[in-house]
């Protein structure tokens, strides 16, 4: 019993002494506070906060290296060591004062969330405090942004999606979370309108939006616009689809709004008033275009930008590339503090910083046009991460209790190496001059994937970026290139199908699930590319944005054989993703599959189906939409149809 | 990463081991202190400067290794000391920049109460309340919050008695729990 209790007991019995008197309340008084659920709060928003786990890989690093030369007396170390010592001394120097490592491993996080530009009266309401937006303000969690009538904001997430706020807009931030795995934003548009050009990610990206009674989320890249008005919500959805949840009165109601589709979401009648929806087509006439154009404008100069400034970025993230007379120096500094590292964990380490600067510089030799020297660089690079990968492997394998830790920790530092340089490509086109550094991630992943069904989700998640470039190529007027990239997928998907009955049994789950996905996606991905192939018929006059010009050019119509050709891919294409999602959804019916693969079944069927109706636990009856048919007018077929008879070709 | 459970014997052990040269026993604490070290770092200092001090105080701590004596205090107390004064001589250099200009209070006809009570507390938003306390007051607390520290050791950090230690936290989260309530955090 310490001296406290003593006390304690004593004054039970005895009565508190005087002398006992204001140690005993100081001592209440802090006991109190410690079970306090305000300090419990307080204590757990504290320990929320972590360094990074490059900050705590290479901090360690750094010190652990220069505490090694210390150790020894010089004259007990072979002449070797000796050597290597020096060289490791003057590679920690050179990580001290210069810090190259300090921000290599991955590519530097983006600026977080902030206004990155504005006009007219924007302010930033703050913990009840008032701001003047100012350019490249940073946003916190809460903050509520306010447009004036005639004002206007970009806000750029920290992901480089952006959304902008129109005039007399009141949105609300929150949920602003980054790291190297994960994206989250939230943005509650409470007054006026706010157009969103969302980059997209993978399972771990969630960019979320509420209205009155609605929310959406979107996982893939997408354009949307939601304006909130006198009692209801409108949503217009200009590219790829957006997941909905509408709240009717308490029964929580999913939907998904298509690309080219237009809701009014009623505040009283969320569900029925969904039901209504109408194209975008139809309801041009509400719109305002001025808005949308100016919107749009801005999404093509804003692309280009995002393209420079990564390319930019990365070229400084490179440093001495090997057309320098100094890279055999920065050769050495690599090889020396290899040398004088044994511990295989620290080694792997090392070999992934080192490896992914190898990446960055042969990025910066292929826009150089030395494509040998780079290619060089980017085997290097393939074969340490799969170096990684094995050590990685074969130490878990060796299950040691010490290690276990830090081997986990090498493990998640090689998956968010790839995971963000994977974010970094995402929009490298075949097209681009480091195309090839992108073709070299996709290798990697693959080679680092740990089993045979890893390398199924791998190559499914490839198969889809191949989809998302075939887009963006179509865009850039590149359509025999958006064709073979279309092929990629459909081979690619085909692939994994065939294959998926040789993987463990347990395994073939996750791989059906992930196969589900990226068909439906897919379908959808698709028949949004069909929709501009049928547009671009239509399009004679394109404005074309350079800097902050804006000039209207007669736009070369597709060629009609390419048209011909993109289309017939293209629906081939759906077929066959309608059958592979068929082929699934059948083989998961006839086993004892796991109940989320069968309701994933369901849910996808529902989406590629024709109208049906469906009944949720409410008895509230939602009407799955089909995919809408190519928006092909009576003129745009004819002129299709009469190309095709001149041209001599079939369809 | 999971914190790994190292006993008070043992950091005086590992520390002494340090002292003498063994790289382990330095991995060992570097990994138990490093996230509590930093999250003390980044209450004090401006967010993005947060990983590059710490990596200053574990510096400072290897270079001033020899000279630790566990006799003296405890190795928590020896190094959130070195903490302190490395983050004192970084704003002696570097003074502490200003974030925002207030422009005008918040008129009532843009507050919403409601959607200001329903806001999560976050780190930003008590860095802040925490930056508005005396420099005492937030190291006791963020001490106490982060490390669970016994007051002798504050005691010891700070310089002061352990009973004006308690007086001193009694009071930080006094004012603490004010300055939140009234940018509209209720418990």
């Amino acid at each position: 019993m310490n001296n406290f209790d003593n006390i304690i007991k004593k004054a039970l019995t005895e009565g508190i002494q005087p002398a006992d008197k204001v140690g005993m309340k100081t001592r209440l008084l802090s006991e109190i506070h410690y079970k306090d659920p305000f300090y419990r709060k307080i204590h757990a928003v504290v320990q929320n906060v972590r360094p990074s786990v490059n900050m705590r890989v290479l901090t360690k690093e750094k010190l652990l290296a220069a505490f090694d030369l210390e150790k020894r007396s010089w004259f007990e170390i072979p002449a070797v060591r000796r050597f290597a010592s020096v060289a490791t001394l003057a590679a920690f120097m050179f990580m001290v004062v210069f810090q190259p490592f300090a921000t290599t491993n991955v590519v530097r996080a983006n600026d977080g969330t902030r206004i990155v530009g504005f006009s007219g009266v924007v302010t930033v309401q703050r913990n009840g405090e008032l701001f003047n937006a100012v350019k490249d303000f940073p946003l916190n969690e809460g903050d509520v942004i306010q447009t004036g009538p005639a004002g206007f904001a970009e806000v750029v997430f920290a992901d480089d999606s952006v959304s902008r706020l129109g005039g007399d807009t009141r949105v609300v931030m929150s949920g602003l979370d980054e790291d190297e795995l994960e994206f989250n934003a939230n943005v509650t548009v409470l007054a006026g309108e706010v157009w969103s050009n969302v980059l997209g990610g993978d399972d771990d990206y969630n960019f979320r939006f509420n209205a009155e009674n609605l929310s959406g989320t979107v996982q893939t890249s997408a354009v949307f616009d939601v304006e909130v008005m006198d009692g209801f919500v409108r949503i217009v959805t200009l590219d790829n689809s957006v997941k909905l949840l509408l709240n009717n009165d308490g029964d929580v109601v999913p939907a998904v709004l298509r690309k080219g589709q237009l809701v009014k979401v009623k505040k009283e009648t969320p569900v029925a008033s969904y039901l209504a929806q109408q194209s975008l087509e139809d309801k041009l006439a509400d719109l305002n275009l001025d808005w949308y154009e100016a919107n749009f404008k801005q999404d093509s100069f804003y692309y280009a930008q995002l393209r420079d400034k990564k390319f930019l970025h990365r070229s400084e993230e490179a440093g001495i590339t090997p057309d320098s007379l100094f890279y055999p120096m920065k050769e050495f500094r690599r090889a020396a503090r290899l040398a004088v590292t044994f511990d295989p964990i620290k080694q792997s380490q090392m070999e992934l910083v080192i490896a992914n600067q190898k990446l960055l510089e042969a990025e910066v030799l292929l826009s150089k046009g030395d494509k040998e020297t780079a290619r060089k660089l980017l085997k290097e690079y393939e074969e340490s991460l799969g170096k990684v990968a094995t050590t990685v492997s074969s130490l878990k394998q060796e299950a040691n209790p010490e290690t276990d830790q830090k081997v986990a920790d090498l493990n998640k530092a090689l998956s968010v190496s790839l995971v963000v340089q994977k974010k970094s490509f995402k929009e490298v086109l075949p097209t681009a001059d480091n195309y090839e550094a992108k073709v070299a991630v996709n290798n990697a992943q693959l080679l680092v994937a740990g089993n045979a069904a890893d390398r199924q989700k791998v190559e499914i998640a490839q198969a889809d970026d191949a989809l998302f470039e075939a887009k963006l190529l179509f865009k850039e007027n590149q359509p025999k290139l958006a064709e073979e990239r279309i092929q990629s997928y459909v081979d690619a998907i085909a692939k994994v199908q065939e294959n998926i009955g040789e993987l463990p049994v347990e395994d073939q789950t996750g791989v059906a699930s992930k196969l589900l996905e990226s068909n439906a996606n897919g379908v959808v991905a698709l028949d949004s590319v069909k929709q501009d192939v049928v547009q671009q018929q239509t399009l004679t006059v394109q404005d074309e944005v350079e800097g902050d010009e804006v000039t209207e050019v007669k736009v070369e119509e597709l060629p009609v054989a390419d048209a011909v050709s993109l289309e017939k891919t293209l629906t081939q294409a759906q077929t066959k993703s309608v059958q592979s999602i068929t082929d699934v959804i059948n083989s998961v019916n006839a086993s004892a599959a796991d109940p989320n693969l069968l309701k994933q079944a369901t849910s996808v069927s529902e989406l590629i189906s024709q109208p049906v109706t469906t009944l949720n636990g409410s008895n509230i009856i939602i009407q799955t939409l089909p995919i809408p048919a190519p928006a092909v007018t009576t003129q745009t077929q004819t002129v299709l149809d009469s190309a095709v008879v001149n041209a001599g070709l079939k369809r | 990463m999971e914190r790994p459970q190292l006993s008070e014997s043992e950091i005086v052990d590992l520390a002494l081991q340090w002292s003498r040269g063994d790289k382990d026993a330095f991995s060992k604490l570097y990994d138990f202190y490093v996230e509590n070290l930093y999250r003390f770092v980044y209450f004090k200092v401006n967010s993005d400067e947060a990983e590059d001090i710490t990596e200053l105080v574990f510096l400072k701590a290897w270079e001033a290794r020899k000279r630790y004596n566990p006799k003296k205090s405890s190795f928590s107390s020896w190094l959130y000391t070195i903490a302190r004064n490395t983050i004192i001589d970084h704003y002696r250099v570097y003074k502490k920049t200003e974030q925002l200009d207030v422009t005008h209070q918040a008129t009532d006809k843009y507050a919403n109460p409601k959607l200001m009570a329903e806001e999560s507390l976050t780190s930003d938003k008590l860095r802040a309340a925490i930056d508005k306390l005396p420099d005492n007051f937030r190291d006791i607390l963020l001490l106490r919050f982060i490390d669970d520290m016994e007051y002798a050791e504050i005691a010891d950090v700070i310089g002061k008695s352990e009973g004006s230690i308690r007086i001193m936290q009694f009071r930080a989260i006094k004012e603490l729990r004010g300055m939140l309530e009234e940018m509209g955090f209720n418990e």
